[in-house]
């Protein structure tokens, strides 16, 4: 015991009573009318993290990657003004799309449809027999979706003048800049699908209540004896995002395959200067369905991109600053990734299990009690975007 | 005749066939795939070797791995695998075996034939 050590103290209900306590209505978590709502309520004007700038380097480096929420194929390029631009991965002329590979290097991009081809700033460089058209080439870039890089990830936004994302996240963008992401060359990923909708996955992995339940084993160490749900040391709401404080249970002890797992990676990630961070034991999640775990030898983000009301698909990346320095690295790298993927494992058939109740529509609410307050406060944010859209759209 | 592994290590020789393997999807699938009783007759092994092998293999460094030094890293990352089965999961290994191919893992830094990315 260490002089910090102090009796666990629950979040009160006073620090979130002004999410209300009221239950909340089922539909939004399997209607599908609602969920066309959210697309262009929610999805449509928020910032949705679709990369790390580690897999475009150079100049004419690419990713493809689709959003299926938005019926979206994006190409995020580095030009060759080392800029990072997002562009839809829609040819100009007749809509063909452009690129099929996920990723690569190229400095131009043609159409296989009638060979227009774009420059890696989006520009149309060349059409055959482009003077029969009817339009000037300036008018023919690929279409542009606003970018911004926030620690090294990549947060695209189909707004057309949004907020800027640091500008909503404040002093959290510091907090997410001191981790090893920011500062990532590589990462280890693992993806999932899943016959849910995107909030009920998501609210999965914020909140602790069933952590007990559900992770018996490879949960362990996150109950103890003074918090035995494991519930947050503390919670943080900044606008439509919030933050937790994971509860370090003093009593902890890891198996030999975790503890040489963790303990092989320290030594390079303290002489990288990785473990400088005060983020350590926060939770960021950032609306609308992105989280980042802060511990520096496990830092990992975890996107769930909704398909449709009832369906989703999830992607979870560790992320890791250089190649493997020594088979240590190599190992615990590969070992703390098994140990992330073992806990993600347990959740997916209870995720579905939940859908599939909720979907029968038995129930006309679902309830939250103030340990899954932010679970509630993402329904209050979604809630309040959907109905918005709903006065803007009837012109009240 | 090349030795298959370091000096020290001839007691892991016997695993090398069924444990070594090119990606992190695929040590997940022998974890989940080899009998039981071969999977922990491995881990009673490797387990109390892994500290010194990878002392060993740090004092190497990865550019001057041979054949041999290859071999025994590989044997400590599927230990990164069974070491979850057989520490954490325990008796519930089998039922925890059933949910993990619905997560696939599409990359990791130990991966020696790199998958494409995953994200569509
Ligand atoms: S649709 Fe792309 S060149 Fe015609
Ligand atoms: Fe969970």
């Amino acid at each position: 015991m260490n002089a910090e050590s102090k009796a666990f103290e629950q979040v009160s209900q006073e620090r979130v009573a002004f999410l209300g306590t009221r239950p909340i209505p089922a539909k939004p978590y399997y209607d599908a009318d609602w969920f066309e709502l959210e697309r262009e309520a929610v999805f449509r004007r928020s910032w949705m993290c679709v990369g790390h700038i580690c897999e475009v380097p150079e100049k004419g480096s690419f990713i493809r990657r689709e959003l299926e929420v938005l019926k979206a194929s994006l190409l995020i390029v580095r030009g060759k003004d080392e800029k990072l631009r997002a562009f839809h991965n829609v040819c100009t002329h007749r809509g063909t799309q452009l690129v099929e590979e996920a990723q690569g290097k190229r400095t131009r991009f043609s159409c296989p449809y009638h060979m227009w081809t774009f420059g890696s700033d989006g520009e149309l460089v060349s059409a055959p027999d482009f003077e029969q058209f009817h339009v000037a080439k300036e008018d023919c870039a690929l279409k542009q979706v606003a970018l911004e890089v926030i620690a090294g990830l990549i947060f695209v936004n189909f707004s057309k003048e949004p907020e800027a994302l640091s500008d909503q996240l404040g002093d959290l963008v510091t907090q997410m800049e001191s981790l090893p992401v920011a500062r990532a060359t590589t990462f280890s990923e693992y993806v999932y699908e899943i016959d849910a909708n995107w909030k009920l996955t998501y609210d999965n992995f914020q909140e602790n209540y069933h952590l007990r339940f559900i992770h018996p084993r490879s949960g362990g160490a996150a109950c103890g004896k003074d918090n035995p749900f494991g519930y947050p040391a503390e919670v943080d709401f900044h606008g439509d995002h919030r933050t937790q404080t994971i509860w370090s249970n003093p009593d902890a002890s890891a198996p030999a395959v975790q503890e040489l797992g963790f303990g092989r990676t320290i030594p390079a990630a303290m002489e990288k200067g990785l473990l400088n961070t005060d983020a350590g034991r926060k939770y960021f999640a950032l609306f609308p369905s992105f989280f980042m775990f802060g511990t520096p030898v496990q830092n990992f983000v975890h996107v769930v991109y909704p398909i449709s009301a009832e369906k989703s698909r999830g992607v979870i990346r560790l992320y890791w600053v250089d190649e493997d320095g020594s088979a240590s690295e190599r190992f615990g790298r590969e070992a703390i990734m098994v140990t992330a993927h073992d806990v993600h494992c347990e959740d997916t058939a209870v995720i579905e299990a939940g859908q599939r109740g909720i979907s029968s529509g038995a129930l006309e609410h679902i309830h939250m009690q103030t340990q899954e307050s932010l679970c509630r406060h993402l329904f209050n944010v979604v809630e309040e975007k959907v109905h918005a859209y709903q006065a803007e759209r009837n012109g009240s | 005749m090349s030795r298959k592994l370091p000096k020290g290590f001839e007691a892991l020789e016997p695993f090398i066939a069924i444990w070594s393997a090119n990606t992190a999807a695929q040590r997940d699938n022998l974890r989940t795939t080899v009998p039981a009783q071969q999977r922990a007759a491995f881990h009673r092994v490797i387990a109390p070797l892994a500290n010194q092998a990878l002392d060993q293999l740090d004092e190497k460094g990865l550019a001057n791995f041979d054949a041999a030094d290859e071999n025994l890293m590989q044997l400590l990352l599927a230990y990164a695998h069974v070491g979850h089965a057989e520490e954490v999961q325990g008796s519930d290994e089998a039922k925890h075996a059933a949910t993990r191919p619905r997560l696939r893992f599409t990359r990791a830094p130990a991966d020696r034939a790199t998958n494409a990315d995953s994200l569509p």
